[in-house]
């Protein structure tokens, strides 16, 4: 099996597909711009609110929302929202050849259904390496930027959410691919995996966990969720997770295989 | 045998209890067949060529490419097309084909020359999608000669084209099978395998119902039909050979069947030694079509058993 092979197959695929090359200059492009205008965003915000004394102790303090340590979970955390865009571009890469009957072709042709899979995951890897080397970039810019302290230690300290946010966009990717297996055409499956991620998955968790007092961890959303955990309740100095626990790591990954075997194991079972 | 292209043995494939799509079929493919394989709709030809080439699963059975068994890898070595030219829709004719070229694992295609071949050269930079019908098909030709593999796949490869459309790709094809590879060829189309086939096999409901040579198939008659000026002397004289076994009168025409040993020359020799003096004899070649009627009229009682409730 040659890994290289399945990696240049995929780039001869797409290469010239415009949507695809838009959707990901969009996604690019949209990272940078509204990571970008947080800063501006919050100073507006602030300015507005003028009257309130605490607030205003804020605005004079300055929010260390960009200082460097704080900064890599921060921007990690509201990086995750960005996670669906790629999801779509993998569900599309996958549906197409589907509807264009491609798979089969590649498959008459002298491709095995492992090397198929193979040249997708290669996608999901790549696009997961994207998100992470985009992160690390916008951190660098606004630290740049805004943090007070800029001495190299302090810029490595907590770098090691940089790589979590890429494996949280892999796990995510990996699920997208599996529905995209599944349902097999775009539209169907945009919206499915798009209402489970978004709305049936966190709805069910928070009710299971709420009313219930379920152990909620191990659903493949929450699990995704979980690896960057939401880091802004310290500045209203309650206690947060700030570092990556290696449990939740696991389950992520825990996931990832799954959906990657289950994608297999589809593929494999199906008639196309 | 070591020229051994294709060889399956109890190919079976059921979509579900009631579908049985392909029912324990043998075939045996040698090199340098043109090998048709005939059947009305729905008789599992598809369904056969999808086992043969990875796409659809078996049920049963088991084939073997080139004596050396069902690995993927032997794909590579295939050229095929099954149902309609499957290509991606928004790159180009050399695009698409550099894609299939990275799934044959080869390095340097010669993209411009098969573009050339199947006469798509000057449209090589538009998409697929404003192809027509038989530019698509001439693609997929290209496509499946892309790694000059040993054998050639087409299933209805005229189907939905235009007279011209047709004519251009048989042509493709008879110059396919004067580079001397083998083609496998599915067909509904009798006049099709008749033209280009030198082998072929008759499936009806994934059971193969006769397998043999075209050439043999087309020789089966002994059916002359002959004319003359004076007609009534000819009847006469057809009727006291004792070489004729039965004769149809249709006016101008008279139809024999002859008795064995006896050809269209020593009929001839009878008549004009009666001084008849023919002016019209032709031994009848049956077509394809007649046979495969034939034969699957023998087969629908045997296949078929009347639906008992």
């Amino acid at each position: 099996m040659n890994l290289r092979r399945t990696i240049e197959l995929e780039y001869f695929k797409f290469r010239h597909y415009k949507p695809f090359l838009v959707i990901l200059g969009l996604f690019v492009f949209c990272f940078l711009l509204s990571g970008l205008s947080i800063k501006g965003l919050l100073d507006w915000f602030l300015r507005q609110q003028e009257d309130d004394d605490v607030l205003k102790h804020f605005v004079e303090s300055g929010l260390p929302l960009f200082d460097f340590v704080d900064l890599w979970q921060n921007l990690a955390w509201l990086a995750t929202i960005f996670k669906w865009i790629p999801a779509f571009l993998i569900i599309i890469s996958v549906t197409l050849e589907y509807s264009n009957k491609t798979i089969k072709q590649n498959i008459i042709d002298g491709l095995s259904k492992k090397e198929f899979l193979l040249s997708k995951l290669s996608l999901v890897v790549f696009i997961s390496f994207v998100s992470a080397a985009l992160l690390f970039l916008l951190g660098m810019i606004l630290g740049l930027m805004y943090s007070p302290v800029k001495e190299l230690s302090y810029i490595v300290q907590n770098l090691e959410f940089v790589p979590a946010y890429g494996l949280e966009v892999f796990a995510f990717l990996c699920m997208a691919m599996f529905a995209a297996f599944l349902f097999q055409r775009s539209g169907v499956t945009i919206i499915i995996f798009l209402l489970y991620t978004a709305c049936i998955e966190p709805i069910l968790t928070a009710i299971l966990n709420y009313r219930y007092e379920w152990k909620v961890w191990y659903f493949p959303v929450e699990a995704i969720n979980r690896i960057i955990r939401v880091p802004f309740q310290k500045y209203a100095l309650s206690f947060v997770q700030d570092s990556i626990l290696i449990g939740d790591v696991m389950v992520s990954l825990g996931w990832s295989t799954i959906f990657i075997f289950l994608s297999y194991w589809l593929l494999k079972k199906r008639d196309l | 045998m070591s020229d051994s292209i294709l060889q399956t043995r109890e190919l079976t494939k059921r979509f579900s209890k009631r579908i049985l799509a392909v029912n324990e079929l043998d075939l045996d493919i040698s090199q340098g067949q043109i090998f048709g394989i005939l059947g009305p709709n729905g008789s599992g030809k598809t369904t056969t060529l999808g086992m043969l080439l990875g796409v659809v699963s078996l049920t049963k059975g088991s084939y073997s490419w080139f004596g050396a068994g069902d690995d993927y890898t032997l794909r590579k070595r295939i050229g095929a097309i099954l149902e309609q030219p499957n290509f991606y829709p928004f790159l180009s004719a050399s695009q698409n084909l550099a894609v299939h070229s990275r799934i044959k694992n080869i390095k340097k295609p010669d993209t411009d020359g098969l573009l050339k071949l199947v006469g798509l050269f000057e449209r090589r930079n538009d998409s697929f999608k404003t192809y027509s019908l038989g530019m698509k098909q001439r693609l997929a030709i290209a496509s499946a000669l892309m790694a000059d593999p040993d054998v050639l796949i087409f299933d209805e490869p005229t189907n939905g084209l235009d007279p011209q459309g047709i004519a251009e790709i048989r042509k493709l094809i008879m110059d396919i099978r004067d580079m001397n590879k083998t083609i496998i060829l599915a067909s509904h189309l009798l006049d099709e395998v008749q033209k280009v086939c030198t082998h072929f096999v008759v499936l009806q409901r994934g059971k193969k119902i006769y397998s043999g040579s075209v050439s043999d198939a087309l020789q089966q008659t002994n059916t002359i039909a002959i004319s003359a000026d004076q007609f009534q002397s000819l009847l006469e004289a057809v009727l006291s050979c004792p070489g004729v076994l039965s004769h149809e009168n249709t006016g101008d025409l008279i139809k024999v069947n002859i008795a064995e040993g006896w050809t269209a020359a020593a009929l001839n020799k009878y008549l004009v030694d009666r001084n008849v003096n023919v002016n019209y004899i032709q031994q009848k070649t049956s077509s394809l079509e007649e046979k495969f009627l034939s034969i699957l009229k023998e087969n629908e009682k045997a296949v078929n058993p009347p639906l008992t409730r």
